[in-house]
Parts: structure tokens; C-alpha cells; sequence
């Protein structure tokens, strides 16, 4: 949910893509929970591949930060650096309350 | 929420035409990608061009549908769940539709080595992850270019085989033009004749062949067969002339063990044996008033009676003969019935006689060459000028089968690939063109009458010269010389 003080983000998709943008969001936060499940148990390897793939698609559906984020995850785990796992997992969050989709 | 894609149909895009969207659903596209959103993104871009979309996870399903559908596009990604895609790649190439498919590769990484192996593995183009949207509209644009460059490819392809099949097609139409079954000549007589074998072949009536010697009238009767309803049947010939009267009843309706000496067991005859098919008798003329008369049953009750029986056995078969007699002549002689003439003439073929066919001399001869050369092992398949000239201008009283006999006997005198004058048989060089008196002489406009005793007084009373000096067939003038009510002149002053 959007805090009042922080303006939403807008984000311009492709108009042809509006019915499949609700199912990409949703996976994206499916990603976070798995993310998070697997910093929980160290599972550098799950978060790598999910990083990896976030950086695959995310510019793909136009969510270049997805793609940011993804790319960073996945030096991170291949660093087995938690922290910024963590710092990252929260830009995610944050970006995905933010975002609002304008359909062109 | 409903998966857009993944089904062996999708809905179509929006925005298009009817028409544009029913020319573009042509192009249905297979998407190998394990990760959803991917798979589910290039779906859409495609959708979105108005082609047809199907999904797979992996390359494992992927192959199955490819090998059940029909692919214009398939984008493949590398890193799949067991086989991946390269291998993927590699077996669509392999299989017959495999070539028609434009394969773009997914690729994590697009380094050179990357790149030379998705290359060798049969991919068209690749695309390096992260991909964007306006990547894949370009990718996909490229890819649909290559898939009117193929299709282009294959309608020419397919237009060239349709136009060699039509000029084999015209060959053999050609062919039949100048050949029907064994029968060969372009001339129009021989067009006709061929018309009339196709015509006497629809149905089963009897038919009377005539004709000079040698001018083929069993090639005739068996065309007329081999092009019937029954050409599954028997085809059995019976040379009348060359058998005796006795011989040749017993062998065309058979005979009882003991019916006359050397009569040792039951036989059966020849009108039993072509049950179903065909019996040809050649020169039917020369029959007996028995066998005439037996044959007449024959034909009017369609059954026989072996020698020495008396019980009828009911026979199924076409009757074709053929004679160079004329047999009106013998009818009115009263050695041949009138009942049975009218019997076998039901329907009537007359062929030429090769002076009456000269055009077509080139073709017998270029036939005769090859199918003796075939035989003899020589390799003889031309002929000089003169030597055709001389065979041109020869009266050919033996008709195709004395040309056939010449070029036999030609080949084997021949020393190298080429029949000269030489090599042909004496009557055929003996015969240079005289000139024509009758046609060159300075005299009154002649009617037919007067022109044929010219003829024979030219020559001595030899018709076949004379008719030789007229330019016609011997045949001919016999008949002419009939109709006219000549007698030559050497048994009588002209009337």
C-alpha cells in the first residue's frame, strides 16, 4: 500500500500486454516470498535463479527496475551477500506498492 | 488468472482486419520457454501480429507438438529442463517439416561461441536475454520475412515440379499422338485409326480388320484389346491360313479323347481358353465352310461345340479378325458365307498401306533403329540422307513389316553409326524414282480409267510397277481396277 507522502511511481505498458501485466505483478510478489523463504535456509542458489529471471523479463513487460533489481539479486547471491539480498528484497517491495501502470 | 497461451489454439489479436487477420493466422508459432512470464510474453507479441500461438514448458512436450502440428516460427529457449534447446534445434531440423520452420534461439548470454553454437545447431536468429519488448517485435518481424522467403521458395518449387509435370504430361500426350500401344505414325490416316481403335474399344462388338499384308493388323486387333474392358483377359491370335481345316477346328473349339486319330485326351479350345477376353483370327479368308459355319455359332449364340460332343458350352469372348482379302468378292465367288461376312463385319477397320502413310516412314524407321540397335548391341541411330530418300520413295509392297525387315538387315551391314544407301536391301535401292510419263508426257487432261491402262501399259502389265507409276498402293489399284471394270492389257484391249 502506497504511504500519502510517497508519490506513485508511472510506469507506461505496451497496451497489448494489459491482460497479462496483473499475472506478472502477482508472480513478482510470489518471487518475494520464495526470496524470502529461501534467505531464510541460505538458499543462495533458488535466489540466484529467481534474480536471474527477474532480470530476464522484467524489461520485457516494461518494469526496467525489475530488471535492476533481478540483475542485483543475482550478484548477491552468487556473493552470498545477505544483506544486500535483503536491501533488495525491500526495493522490490517498495517498488511493486508504488507503481501504478498506464496502458499506451 | 487464465493462461493466454499454452493451448494448441489461441484467440487472434485485436486491431486487425478480418482479411489481415485470417492471411496472418497462416503463421502459427510454437513457444519453448520454461519460464512463465517469458513464455507468456513472446506468446502475446506474437498473438499480437495476429498468428496463431502454442505453448510448452519443455522441450520434451514442445517435440511432440511440433511433430503433430505445423510450425512457421518456433521460438526455442537454450536452458530448458532436460533436453534442452539445442537438441531441440538439431531434431527439428532433422525431420521432414523441420526445413519449412524458422527457428529463433533464447539465449542467456551472447557471446561468440554462444552464438556459433546455436548456429550449428539450425537456428535462423537469437535473441540474448534480458529481452525487451521492441526486441522481440523486430525479431518477430524478421522471422516473419523469412517465412514469406521460404514459403515464396516452396511456391516456386512447387509451380516448377507442376510445370515439368505438365510438359511429361504434353510428352505423353505427344507420344500418343504418334504411338498407340504398338502402333506408331503421326499421319492422319493414322490419327483416324487410332480414333477408331479408342472408339471399338468402348465396346464389345466384332471387328473386321483389313488390310495389305505386313501393314499390322494383329497390333491392331491387340490396341483394341489391351485398350478394352477387357484387357484383363485373355488375347489369343489364330493364323487360319497356316493350319488345316481339321487342325483348325480342333483347335479353336476343342475336342473329345477319341473324337478323330491322335485325339488322345479332352482339349479344350482357344474360344474357351480367351473366356473373358479376346480371340483374333487372321485372315479369316482362308477358313473352311465348316469351320465358317461353327464359327458362326459362334457369333450368334455365343457358345461352342468341341469336336465330338454335341453338348454346347457357352464362352464369354470377343471376336476381332482380320483379312487382305476381300471378302465381298469371296461371298459373291460363294467361298465365304454371307451370313458370317455380315457377322464379323459388324464394325470395320481399314488400314493403310505404307505408301499411303509415307510421312510417317521417319518414325517407323527412327523406331525400328532403336529397338534393334537395343538388341543387337550396335550402336546405330542414324540415317543419310539418301538412304532415307530411297526408303522414302520405295513402294514397300510388304508394308511396315518389309521397312522393319530392311532396317534389320541395314543394321547389320552397317560399319559405323550411320545407315548409308549401301547398306539397304537391293529391292529398296532398285527402286529409284522413275519419272512419272504420265505426269511429265505433254498430253490431254486423262480421266482415271485411261490413266490406270496407261499405268499398266507403261508397264508391261505389272501392277504393282503400275501402281508404283501412279503413286498409289497396290491395294488400291487392285480395287480401283474392280470398281472400274478394267482388265489389264495383256489379256484384253482396254475397254
Amino acid at each position: 500500500m502506497n504511504d500519502e507522502s510517497t508519490p506513485p511511481l508511472m510506469i507506461s505498458v505496451d497496451a497489448g500486454l494489459r491482460d497479462l501485466i496483473p499475472g506478472f505483478l502477482n508472480n513478482r510478489r510470489h518471487d518475494i516470498e520464495q526470496l524470502r523463504g529461501a534467505m531464510a535456509i541460505e538458499d543462495f542458489g533458488t535466489i540466484r535463479t529467481l534474480g536471474h529471471r527477474m532480470r530476464g523479463d522484467g524489461g520485457g513487460y516494461g518494469f526496467d527496475m525489475i530488471s535492476e533489481i533481478g540483475q542485483a539479486l543475482e550478484q548477491a547471491a552468487q556473493d552470498k551477500n545477505a544483506t544486500e539480498i535483503a536491501r533488495k528484497i525491500t526495493a522490490l517491495i517498495d517498488y511493486l506498492d508504488r507503481i501504478e501502470v498506464v496502458y499506451e | 488468472m487464465n493462461d493466454p497461451i499454452d493451448s494448441t489454439a489461441s484467440s487472434i489479436s485485436t486491431g486487425s482486419s478480418t482479411t489481415e487477420a485470417e492471411r496472418r493466422r497462416s503463421v502459427h508459432a510454437l513457444v519453448v520457454e520454461d519460464d512463465e512470464d517469458m513464455r507468456h510474453l513472446i506468446g502475446k507479441v506474437v498473438q499480437m501480429r495476429g498468428h496463431l500461438v502454442t505453448g510448452c514448458h519443455n522441450a520434451e512436450t514442445a517435440w511432440t507438438s511440433y511433430q503433430e502440428g505445423s510450425f512457421s516460427i518456433v521460438f526455442l529457449d537454450w536452458q530448458l529442463p532436460g533436453m534442452d534447446g539445442l537438441e531441440l534445434c538439431r531434431k527439428i531440423r532433422s525431420h521432414p517439416k523441420g526445413e519449412r520452420s524458422v527457428i529463433v534461439m533464447i539465449t542467456a548470454r551472447d557471446q561468440v561461441e554462444d552464438l556459433q553454437a546455436v548456429l550449428r545447431a539450425g537456428a535462423n536468429d537469437y535473441i540474448a536475454k534480458p529481452v525487451t519488448l521492441d526486441m522481440l517485435k523486430v525479431r518477430l518481424a524478421i522471422a516473419e520475412q523469412s517465412v514469406r522467403n521460404i514459403d515464396r521458395r516452396y511456391e516456386a518449387e512447387d509451380a516448377l515440379r507442376e510445370q515439368e509435370e505438365t510438359v511429361q504430361n504434353l510428352k505423353r500426350q505427344l507420344n500418343e499422338k504418334t504411338q498407340f500401344q504398338d502402333l506408331i505414325g503421326k499421319s492422319k490416316s493414322m490419327g483416324q485409326l487410332y480414333a477408331q481403335i479408342r472408339d471399338l474399344a468402348k465396346v464389345d462388338t466384332t471387328v473386321l480388320i483389313e488390310g495389305e499384308t505386313g501393314t499390322g493388323k494383329e497390333l491392331v486387333a491387340r490396341a483394341i484389346h489391351f485398350s478394352s474392358q477387357r484387357k484383363g483377359g485373355p488375347f489369343i491370335a489364330v493364323n487360319c491360313a497356316g493350319l488345316t481345316d481339321s487342325l483348325l477346328g480342333s483347335q479353336l473349339f476343342g475336342h473329345k479323347k477319341g473324337a478323330f486319330t491322335g485325339a488322345v485326351e479332352n482339349q479344350q479350345g482357344f474360344f474357351e481358353a480367351a473366356d473373358g477376353g479376346t480371340v483374333f483370327l487372321d485372315e479369316i479368308g482362308d477358313i473352311s465352310p465348316a469351320v465358317q459355319t461353327s464359327l458362326l455359332r459362334v457369333l450368334q449364340e455365343r457358345e461352342i461345340v468341341r469336336i465330338g460332343e454335341s453338348k454346347p458350352r457357352k464362352v464369354n469372348v470377343r471376336v476381332l479378325a482380320a483379312t487382305h482379302h476381300n471378302l465381298s468378292q469371296d461371298v459373291v465367288k460363294g467361298s465365304f458365307r454371307a451370313d458370317l461376312l455380315y457377322r464379323i463385319r459388324v464394325a470395320r477397320i481399314q488400314l493403310p498401306s505404307l505408301c499411303e502413310r509415307r510421312e510417317d516412314i521417319p518414325l517407323l524407321v527412327t523406331s525400328f533403329l532403336g529397338q534393334c540397335s537395343a538388341v543387337t548391341g550396335k550402336p546405330v541411330d542414324r540415317v543419310s540422307r539418301e538412304a532415307m530418300q530411297a526408303m522414302m520413295s520405295y513402294a514397300w509392297p510388304g508394308n511396315v513389316r518389309e521397312l522393319k525387315s530392311a532396317i534389320e538387315s541395314a543394321l547389320i551391314s552397317c560399319k559405323d553409326t550411320m545407315i548409308q544407301m549401301e547398306d539397304l536391301p537391293p529391292e529398296v535401292l532398285d527402286s529409284t524414282p522413275e519419272p512419272n510419263a504420265l505426269l511429265t508426257a505433254p498430253t490431254a487432261p486423262m480421266d482415271e480409267k485411261s490413266r490406270m491402262l496407261a499405268a499398266l501399259e507403261q508397264a508391261k502389265g505389272n501392277r504393282t510397277l503400275a501402281a508404283r507409276l501412279l503413286g498409289i498402293s497396290r491395294a488400291t489399284f487392285y480395287r480401283r481396277l474392280t470398281e472400274l471394270n478394267l482388265t489389264p492389257p495383256s489379256s484384253s484391249t482396254p475397254s
